[in-house]
């Protein structure tokens, strides 16, 4: 038995042995979801509340009660609507709320100052500073799956599986809990290309959301988006499509959803629809990945230079991204990488990132921008660390296949594409167009 | 000290971390690439910010119970968050035998919330260990985000049972400047002698400008005494059932026990005096406290409180179980509530009671140690349901004249 199977086996019997200790296991199967509805917009509430807060704490600069609300609700704010600077707003108020309380009484200022870290993929002084929390209140959840989610980013999938199978277990008698411990599961599912208990543990996670009192509704259209990814990993698009429209009747004009919309819409080959969605999308988020797929479907439809536009769009926002920190690096090595664009800048991003953050997408970004900078042997070596959980990712078979292709592996090549036309063979624009052409090439 | 704990470690942690971690994260939009949606969850609707007894000023045959739950509601979010808990049993424990055991119990459960326009219906029910005694029901009162002026309250008399029932936002009634209790705890965890009180000369009250969750009772003494005749030990506790299933059609279902998630008898006890790694197991316990003495013991220790006030505290809040006792043969007069002397904390608790002080003082070796917050930043009725009117969201540009 190699190394990568005997992680998946114990993987196997950590996570099954904790599924098997909650009721949702034995007794549900993958619920049948309500119809999406509309549900109350609380952007207004929360802009109130912002405002009631910030004169707060114009008034009594030393209310870090106010501090830590603000900086919650500038949190929420930045998740609905992607607009960082609620990110830069909700830290200043956290420091400020930090400089008045010590973080041993004020875990709540720690805890968001752990959010705004995860957030910013400063993974290590959140997984610290929520490993911190936890040792001040071993009851926080929050604190656990902060740490175990900050863990799983750096890569350290034991530590982070362990973690939300003790804190599951712990934790699933509080429905209020369920959501936030089905929504790791399903992503665990995920990695380890479980793809249908990834989609079961996302609607159980959404039935007990919806089933709250007063559910919140970025959370419930997040679930319904996540559904559709879920979905569209599995190349089942008209799925796909519903959970994304689903996510827009519960929160219309969600940025995720209208840009999912769109690839899910190009994938379908409806590509005035798709670059309708991403316009729209870009409008709202300008968001590289975004830009990156408006310009690929430009590009596509013979308008090269809007596509062009949108590229170099992509990197400007990437040196702004030099500056203000390291969110998308990873997003540009595979951009630059995709297209052929800057093929030793994109691997020295890809690997700067990969010192720190060791998950597997990190090997995979790696894996992709070595080969396109003639590091056969690194990118071997990396593809083989990024397929170890045995994930079920169209990209990472094509990625596989390309690199198996470029050692002469011609089988090995063949295989992997097959699997990505069995899994999702519309994963992405332009790649999706390389993949067919390299299998009739190989098959010459 | 104490109080104030119970908030600055539970509601702003569960606030913020409730609605920043449920919803955490990113800008990622590749979910592959980054797990962006921990949300945490605690259940914020489960948190007891406070609870009153006390004797009706106008008509002391009769027992006042204030539940305060989910704390620092924001005007603005009033709608959001001014809805009672479906899945929750709101409790408070009677024990009218003298032995720390409770005897009696006032539940309330709510419907789930239907929509925004229509009020939640709330189940209550008195029983004892053995039997339901009494039970009707009532509508709880709407909140609002937007109106100028609270909605009406509804109020609701049952004739059965002589009961009176309130459930709805106001005015978050307790009053108390906790940065500065916070930084005369950790001067006295350093050692500072008797801590430093200078901190205590702000006087700002954290609670002013936001709302709380209230379920409010009035109730004929007559249907509360036992064995100990006059004296009543009430505590508070909010609980869930053991085990949810989910159904076909997605709605959750819960079944078995109900165990407690929050649970508050004397002010401090709980929170601040039961160890982090001991709380679980202390409110699925009820109110029986002696066997967490021990761990109350080093708190106090902790904060340099002598032996002779440790015992003090002891007998308060240790030797029969974690109650608020309250001798209604004492009468209570006055406005607000009552606040004649000699009749209010530790005896029960009025609105007007300020509890912080003695808790401080008992705690600190009976030094006296005055937050200098002595009031509500609103008044309080001088008729049931006793707490004021809660806050509604001031056009923009207006002053709230709170002081916190």
């Amino acid at each position: 038995m190699n190394k990568n199977f005997l992680f998946i086996l114990l993987f196997c019997l950590i996570f099954s042995a904790a599924c098997g200790g909650f009721p949702t296991k034995s007794e549900t199967s993958t619920p049948v979801l309500p119809p999406a509805t509309p549900l109350p917009s609380e952007d207004e509430a929360i802009e109130s509340a912002i405002r009631f807060l910030e004169d707060k704490v114009k008034k009594n600069p030393n209310d870090f009660f106010a501090y830590n609300m603000l900086a919650s609700r500038y949190l929420t704010r930045m998740r609905q609507t992607a607009n960082m600077n609620y990110l830069e707003l909700a830290s200043r108020a956290v420091k400020a709320s930090l400089a008045i309380a010590p973080k041993e009484f004020n875990k709540a200022a720690l805890s968001a100052l752990a959010d705004i870290e995860f957030t910013t993929h400063e993974f290590i002084a959140a997984r610290d500073n929520a490993k911190l929390l936890m040792k001040m209140d071993p009851t926080m959840l929050g604190a656990y799956q902060l740490y175990a989610d900050s863990t799983l980013e750096l890569g350290d999938y034991e530590e982070a599986i362990k973690i939300y199978q003790q804190t599951g277990k712990r934790n699933y008698t509080n429905p209020f809990n369920v959501p936030s411990i089905e929504i790791r599961y399903a992503r665990i599912s995920s990695l380890y290309g479980k793809l249908e208990d990834a989609k079961k543990h996302i609607s159980i996670a959404l039935a007990f959301l919806l089933d709250e009192t007063n559910p919140d509704t970025e959370n419930v259209a997040w679930l319904r988006w996540y559904l559709g990814e879920t979905a569209f990993s599995m190349g089942k698009y008209e799925e796909a499509e519903k959970h994304y429209r689903d996510a827009l009747v519960t929160y219309p004009n969600y940025f995720r959803a209208v840009g999912s919309l769109g690839k899910v819409l190009a994938a379908k080959g409806e590509l005035k629809n798709a670059i309708e969605q991403y316009e729209k999308a870009v409008k709202l988020v300008p968001d590289p990945i975004f830009i990156a797929a408006l310009g690929d479907l430009y590009k596509l439809e013979g308008r090269e230079k809007e596509a062009s536009s949108q590229y170099e769009l992509v990197e400007q926002i990437a040196r702004l991204n030099a500056l203000n920190g390291s969110i998308y690096n990873r997003q540009l090595a595979i951009f630059y990488a995709d297209h052929d664009l800057k093929a030793e800048e994109a691997y020295s991003l890809a690997l700067k990132e990969y010192e720190v953050r060791k998950d597997i997408y990190g090997a995979d970004a790696v894996a992709w921008t070595a080969l396109k900078a003639g590091k056969l042997a690194e990118a071997q070596t990396a593809i083989k660390e990024a397929l170890k959980l045995g994930t079920k990712d169209a990209k990472l078979f094509y990625h596989a296949a390309m690199i198996a292709k470029a050692n002469g592996d011609k089988k090995a090549a063949q295989d992997y594409l097959k699997r990505v036309l069995e899994l999702n063979p519309r994963f992405d624009l332009l790649q999706s167009e390389i993949v067919k052409k390299t299998l009739n090439e190989l098959a010459l | 000290m104490f109080r104030q704990i119970k908030k600055a470690s539970i509601i702003v942690l569960i606030l913020t971390v409730a609605l920043i971690s449920l919803m955490t994260p990113p800008p990622s939009i590749d979910a592959a690439d980054h797990g962006d949606a921990p949300f945490a969850s605690l259940r914020a609707t489960a948190d007891i910010t406070d609870f009153w007894v006390f004797l009706d000023p106008n008509d002391n045959s009769r027992l006042e119970l204030i539940l305060g739950t989910r704390g620092f509601i924001v005007p603005g979010e009033n709608s959001n968050f001014g809805i009672f808990d479906g899945d929750l049993r709101y409790r408070f424990n009677i024990e009218n035998t003298g032995d720390g055991v409770p005897d009696l119990f006032l539940d309330a459960v709510f419907s789930k919330q239907i929509g925004r326009t229509t009020p939640q219906t709330a189940t209550i029910t008195l029983s004892d260990t053995r039997s339901t005694l009494r039970t009707f029901t009532a509508p709880a009162t709407l909140s609002s985000s937007t109106a100028t002026v609270a909605p009406n309250r509804n109020i609701t008399a049952d004739s059965n049972t002589g009961i009176r029932f309130f459930a709805g936002l106001a005015d978050d009634a307790f009053f108390f400047d906790v940065p500065s209790e916070l930084r005369y705890r950790a001067s006295l965890e350093a050692g500072t002698p008797g801590g430093d009180i200078s901190f205590f000369t702000r006087g700002r009250d954290t609670f002013a400008g936001y709302n709380m969750n209230a379920i409010v009772y009035s109730i004929p003494i007559s249907l509360l005494k036992g064995r100990a005749g006059d004296v009543l030990g009430i505590s508070a506790a909010t609980q869930i059932r053991k085990k949810i299933t989910i159904n076909s059609n997605a709605t959750t279902t819960g079944k078995g026990d109900f165990v407690q998630i929050d649970s508050m008898g004397i002010p401090a006890v709980n929170i601040v005096f039961v160890p982090f790694d001991r709380k679980d197991d202390f409110n699925t316990k009820g109110p029986n406290s002696s066997t967490f003495a021990n761990d109350i013991v080093g708190q106090l220790k902790l904060l340099q409180t002598n032996d002779a006030n440790i015992g003090l505290f002891a007998k308060l809040a240790v030797e029969k179980g974690d109650y608020l006792r309250i001798d209604t043969s004492i009468p209570n007069t006055g406005p607000e509530g009552g606040n004649n002397a000699g009749a209010g904390f530790p005896n029960g608790r009025r609105l007007l009671d300020d509890v912080t002080d003695p808790i401080v003082s008992l705690v600190s070796n009976s030094q006296p140690r005055p937050d200098n917050v002595d009031k509500n930043d609103l008044l309080f009725l001088d008729n049931f349901p006793w707490v004021a009117l809660p806050h509604q969201p001031l056009p923009r540009g207006s002053v709230d004249n709170t002081q916190n």
